[in-house]
């Protein structure tokens, strides 16, 4: 099955900032995180699948249709929810959602009623006059009902409380499990990682740094503490201080301990957080 | 036709939403422009020129500003100057067709009534206009203030697609339009006796046929063009 996001050697300058070359294939039943530092590129690139933007290079596929191209019927099977919604602040909830609601045939008007109850959102306020926090409620519940095959969320749950944001995260995975679908998002949350992403994509200045599988990610990378640190650079060494040494190949350090008698006297898989940082170094 | 349903919709719910603000101004400055065509009379007879620049700023330029702040034209990230709507909608399954038929939309709205008012305003309002003009003449003269107010009109609506621009260069293009208004408001005081609407009043009178065929053929020319010309600046233009 071809990939649903399909990014071959896409470009974009933007002043002085260079985006890419970026290659990323979105697969169906996958949830991809885009990680990176600040102004690292990961909206840009979100709004160029959009083709919110003209690339400067590459190409763009959504469901095998260029982005760019005069067909736009892709957009049917894909919600976008930016970081910051532009045009909604003049509407009130209920009329923002009969604005969006019929231009999905697969809208799901229950579960935006459950949203609705769940995140106690007012709809008969403008949306300009909401709380950040409410607004990034209002627009996951007008984003999740689309029931497109393709969900890209920016920074989803940047401005949620952490009942919100665990509720949330239920109703993604829930929503996952209905149908094949994508997800790529954007995030800075750690707890999102671990628990909605399946992929890792790093970017670091407008670059990609690697696209990872989560779970292998996360049991690959191992500290230890050393008694007695060998002056040799170890295999897998990654870095070292005082007598703690970080692994990325924890079977090759530890074959290597064992081979020269060396003690360990703890180690501990890296949290997903300190692994980012040391790949986005 | 399909599209242009969709594009009413659309242009339905923005209208719904700033409606309070809408009427509000629309009143307001019907009621202005009303106060100005009490001088039309005097125009007509002493070429009281300043009532030419003003009548055109009311009809050309209040529609572009009836509308809501939240829904006109402004700065947004970076270098972008666009109305918000055209970015929302963009995030959405409307093609790019209809949301630019959608800001058509509103823009008639927020133009033809007011419009017509100021159109209507002449007759009823002087008896120099009523005396210059046979029903058909009128009927030209109404015909080619449409077509002026779609051919030259509706680049407000067109712009609305807005761009990727510097502040610098929004002030030096304002400059030359101002200066380009200015020159061409001189070249018609020297040229057209007594003044832009006079000169359209004698187009219709003496030429009506070809003023109706003309009118009929700009009208249709500026709305095909403006139409175009949104597109090319949608695909130009970086939503970032």
């Amino acid at each position: 099955m071809p990939a649903w996001i399909e990014i071959q050697d896409v470009r974009k300058n933007i002043d002085d900032f260079r985006l890419g070359p970026i290659n990323l294939n979105i697969e169906p039943g996958t949830i991809t995180a885009l990680v990176g530092n600040n102004g690292s590129g990961k909206s840009t690139l979100l709004k160029l699948i959009m083709n919110l933007a003209n690339l400067d290079g590459g190409a763009i596929r959504v469901l095998g249709k260029l982005v760019d191209g005069n067909d736009e019927g892709w957009k049917r099977h894909v919600t976008f929810q930016p970081q910051k919604q532009v045009g909604w602040n003049a509407y009130k909830g209920h009329e923002l959602k009969e604005l969006i609601a019929p231009l999905y045939t697969k809208w799901d008007d229950r579960l935006f009623g459950r949203m609705i109850e769940l995140f106690d959102i007012p709809l008969d306020k403008r949306f300009g006059k909401m709380s950040p926090g409410m607004q990034q409620k209002l627009s996951l519940s007008l984003a999740l009902p689309r029931g497109t095959d393709i969900l890209i969320l920016d920074e989803p749950t940047a401005s949620l409380d952490i009942p919100s944001k665990a509720l949330f995260m239920d109703l993604l995975v829930d929503w996952m499990e209905q149908e094949d679908r994508a997800v790529v998002l954007t995030t800075h949350q750690p707890e999102d990682l671990r628990k909605l992403a399946d992929y890792l994509f790093l970017m670091r200045d407008g670059k990609p740094a690697g696209l990872y599988e989560k779970d292998v990610l996360a049991t690959t990378y191992r500290r230890y503490w050393i008694s007695g640190m060998p002056a040799d650079t170890l295999p897998g060494e990654l870095s070292r201080s005082g007598n703690e040494l970080i692994s990325d190949n924890p079977d090759a350090t530890e074959q290597y301990l064992l081979e020269h008698g060396i003690d360990a006297i703890d180690n501990k898989l890296l949290e997903l957080e300190e692994i980012i940082s040391l790949l986005l170094k | 036709m399909n599209e242009w349903k969709q594009a009413y919709r659309l242009a339905v719910f923005e209208l719904k939403a700033s409606r309070k603000s809408l009427l509000t101004i629309m009143v307001f400055y019907i009621a202005m422009s009303l106060v100005v065509m009490m001088s039309f009379d005097l125009y007509l007879e002493e070429r009281f020129m300043l009532f030419d620049l003003l009548f055109l700023a009311i009809f050309f330029l209040f529609p572009a500003w009836m509308k809501s702040k939240e829904f006109q034209m402004q700065k947004m990230d970076g270098d972008l100057w666009t109305v918000p709507s055209v970015v929302m909608l963009q995030q959405l399954p409307v093609s790019r067709d209809v949301i630019i038929k959608s800001r058509f939309v509103i823009h008639a709205v927020c133009s033809f009534p007011l419009q017509f008012i100021l159109l209507a305003a002449m007759p009823l309002m002087s008896e120099n206009f009523r005396e210059g003009m046979s029903p058909l003449a009128y009927i030209a003269f109404v015909l080619i203030w449409l077509a002026l107010s779609i051919a030259v009109g509706f680049m407000m609506a067109a712009s609305e697609a807005g761009g990727n621009y510097k502040t610098s260069a929004i002030v030096k293009s304002f400059i030359y339009m101002l200066a380009g208004i200015a020159i061409l408001y001189a070249l018609l005081f020297l040229f057209a006796d007594g003044g832009f609407i006079r000169w359209t009043m004698v187009l219709a009178a003496d030429w009506t046929w070809l003023s109706i065929v003309a009118a009929a053929v700009i009208g249709i020319a500026g709305w095909n063009y403006w139409q175009a010309d949104m597109r090319k600046l949608i695909r130009k233009t970086d939503y970032l």
